[in-house]
């Protein structure tokens, strides 16, 4: 069938609110958090990057007469802004390889739980039923903790970093299923589905307008950040509390807090309280910076004249 | 010679018996139906739990205890029946060989005990700051949301450091006071390290926050209810809203004890006690599926009598049970549902 006049405005104003949310989203504005949790995220997705092109080997670099160096910033001699550890590693570019623990598996999860949720979530669309076996099946992933499967995950595959973020992305797709599926149903019993359809609109453009951009949209700009921050703080629980046999070079902050933590239980002697915080604040200064970007997308989605 | 009995006594004494029987007909009904729901969740998560550790295919927690069959010996059906009653014999003794009934049902038993002293705690707090109507209690409730951001073990590694720190300041390091329970170790049970641990696992993960969010939430809703505004009116204070609040307590259970199993294995692992939690993770590094299969499921089978609770607390508030007014115990035509006539 041919694009009706209806179809041809709606391509026009569809074209015209891309562009709006496009420019919306763009300009921050006086949001504070939003800014605020974009410098974050961008500092740490940089500090990933850069760790990409450094090949560093902690086993390598481990000197026990270096131990609980002090910083120096020297640019030609030895690199060290944070010190050595209690190994005599670089603690700084322990902490840069250690961004690849986090990020890898929440690009996994993120990969894994919206597309598939997404799908999911779209019965409302075609006036269908919610599928009866999703419901069971959501539930029994929920009545274990994410850690416990996790763990399972981890210790099968020796804490491979694909396996526990597609495992982490499969158990964030009940949340964010519920959030778009009300939603949508919402939508639905308001009648605006069966009015567009009414209208001639086709369901290729509904799906599009209605579902994913008005939808969708706002439910993922605040799903994605607190993804990865459940990711960053589950990876670093996981690191943290157990030994699953991960390799030293994919080891992520909650190990070396683990690793240091003993040194500050017994006071040893030359080591400094700030070198085992260095950890901690990294992984509670990238989880604050998540939720910031999370709430300040969130205020600033609620803004939008279609939203 | 006893009385004669008169036709219209016969007559009362079958309909009471008829009343009876489908009384409990209606019940054992609604008692098999709550019980597949709410089964069903928890069949869901051991066969999922079963089929990573069972199989046994390369990289999976029992392929370390027993080798991968050949293709010779899975080309039969009676083959396949084989290696499985292997497999599932793997499954009835630990590593060291020992029955696991000696170690899973204590470990289980220490974090049941927790776990249940610490839910009550979680409902008990959360409710009266639900019911807390002053300032106090909002900024109470407030500062409840933002402990939802701390992780728990970044929150119980801050208080083991500042408590270890406090400690080695304040007095010589051989002579540490008998009343301290820390640093991590297999220690006598304390009673400073019992209420730490307690305080973790009732702010850990946010779980007070969320009891005291979905009840607050709850206490708005009913505010506005006739039934609560007409008892309010005679005079009797909170009581119909107590009354109504309280039924949210058993789902709001079964929603925090997954939450708050997560919390435990972690509290159990930072201060190093004898628990499901502990158990599971320590197995988990060595490789001891059967443990850690035993252990999920006895995690799982814990949330059995909430999610009973609530499937039943559902089933008595639906359509159907309105329509037969025999499961709900009242008289044709009336229901105890207040607000509610049939």
């Amino acid at each position: 069938m041919s694009s009706t006049p209806n179809q041809g405005n709606s391509t026009l104003s569809q074209g015209q609110t891309l562009e709006s949310n496009a420019l919306a989203m763009l300009s921050t504005g006086t949001n504070l958090r939003l800014m605020a949790g974009l410098v974050g995220v961008s500092v740490l997705l940089l500090i990933w990057l850069l760790s990409c092109f450094v090949a560093y080997d902690p086993g390598a670099d481990a000197d026990l007469s270096r131990r609980f160096e002090p910083p120096q910033w020297s640019w030609t001699g030895d690199w060290q802004p944070l010190g050595r550890d209690h190994f005599g590693r670089n603690l700084a570019l322990m902490m840069m390889t250690g961004t690849g623990a986090f990020f890898i598996p929440a690009f996994v999860a993120s990969v894994a739980s919206i597309p598939t949720a997404l799908w999911l979530a779209q019965y409302p669309l075609f006036d269908k039923p919610e599928p009866r076996l999703l419901g069971p099946l959501f539930q029994g992933l929920k009545a274990l903790p994410d850690l416990a499967w996790l763990a399972v995950i981890a210790a099968m595959t020796h804490q491979n970093h694909y396996a526990v973020g597609l495992t982490l992305g499969l158990l964030s797709v009940p949340v964010l299923y519920e959030e778009l599926s009300a939603r949508l149903a919402r939508l639905a019993q308001r009648g605006v589905l069966e009015g567009a359809r009414a209208h001639g609109l086709s369901a290729r453009y509904i799906r599009r307008h209605y579902y994913l951009e008005l939808e969708a949209l706002p439910v993922l700009c605040r799903f994605l950040p607190s993804l990865w921050s459940r990711t960053l703080l589950t990876q670093a629980a996981l690191d943290y509390l157990g030994d699953f046999g991960g390799s030293e070079a994919n080891a992520g902050w909650g190990r070396l807090l683990r690793d240091l933590a003993p040194r500050l239980f017994r006071a040893e002697p030359g080591a400094a309280l700030w070198v085992a915080l260095v950890p901690l604040a990294a992984i509670a200064g990238s989880s604050l910076s998540f939720h910031l970007l999370g709430s300040g997308l969130t205020e600033h989605l609620e803004g939008r004249p279609n939203a | 010679m006893g009385l004669k009995r008169s036709p219209d006594d016969e007559r009362l004494r079958f309909a009471a018996r008829s009343r009876l029987l489908n009384t409990m007909t209606d019940g054992l009904r609604m008692l098999a139906w709550a019980l597949a729901h709410a089964g069903a969740r928890l069949i869901v998560a051991m066969v999922v739990l079963a089929c990573l550790l069972l199989p046994g295919q390369s990289g999976s927690l029992s392929s370390e205890l027993q080798p991968n069959p050949s293709a010779s010996e899975l080309a039969t059906p009676a083959g396949w029946t084989q290696q499985l009653q292997a497999r599932l014999q793997a499954f009835e003794t630990t590593q060291e060989g020992r029955p696991l009934s000696e170690l899973v049902f204590p470990a289980l038993w220490a974090s049941f005990s927790r776990l249940a002293i610490a839910l009550m705690l979680v409902l008990v707090l959360g409710r009266k700051l639900a019911l807390l109507e002053t300032p106090l209690g909002a900024t109470l409730r407030r500062l409840l949301q933002l402990t939802q951001g701390i992780p728990l073990f970044l929150a119980s590694y801050l208080l083991i450091i500042v408590i270890n720190r406090l400690v080695f300041a304040l007095v010589a390091e051989d002579q540490l006071p008998a009343w301290f329970a820390l640093p991590l170790g297999d220690g006598e049970p304390h009673a400073v390290k019992a209420a730490l641990q307690l305080a973790l696992l009732v702010l850990g993960d946010g779980a007070l926050a969320r009891a005291s969010l979905a009840l607050r939430t709850e206490v708005l809703r009913l505010n506005s209810e006739p039934y609560v505004v007409a008892s309010m009116l005679n005079g009797q204070q909170n009581r119909a809203l107590e009354r109504h609040l309280n039924r949210r307590l058993a789902p709001l259970a079964c929603e925090l004890l997954p939450v708050m199993v997560g919390s435990l294995m972690v509290v159990e692992l930072m201060f190093a006690e004898l628990g499901a939690g502990r158990l599971l993770f320590e197995r988990l590094e060595s490789h001891d599926g059967a443990v850690v299969f035993a252990v999920g499921l006895g995690l799982l089978l814990l949330q059995l009598g909430p999610a009973l609770a609530t499937e039943l607390g559902q089933r008595r508030q639906s359509a159907p049970a309105q329509a037969a007014p025999r499961v709900l115990g009242t008289a044709p035509g009336q229901s105890l549902l207040p607000g509610r006539s049939l």
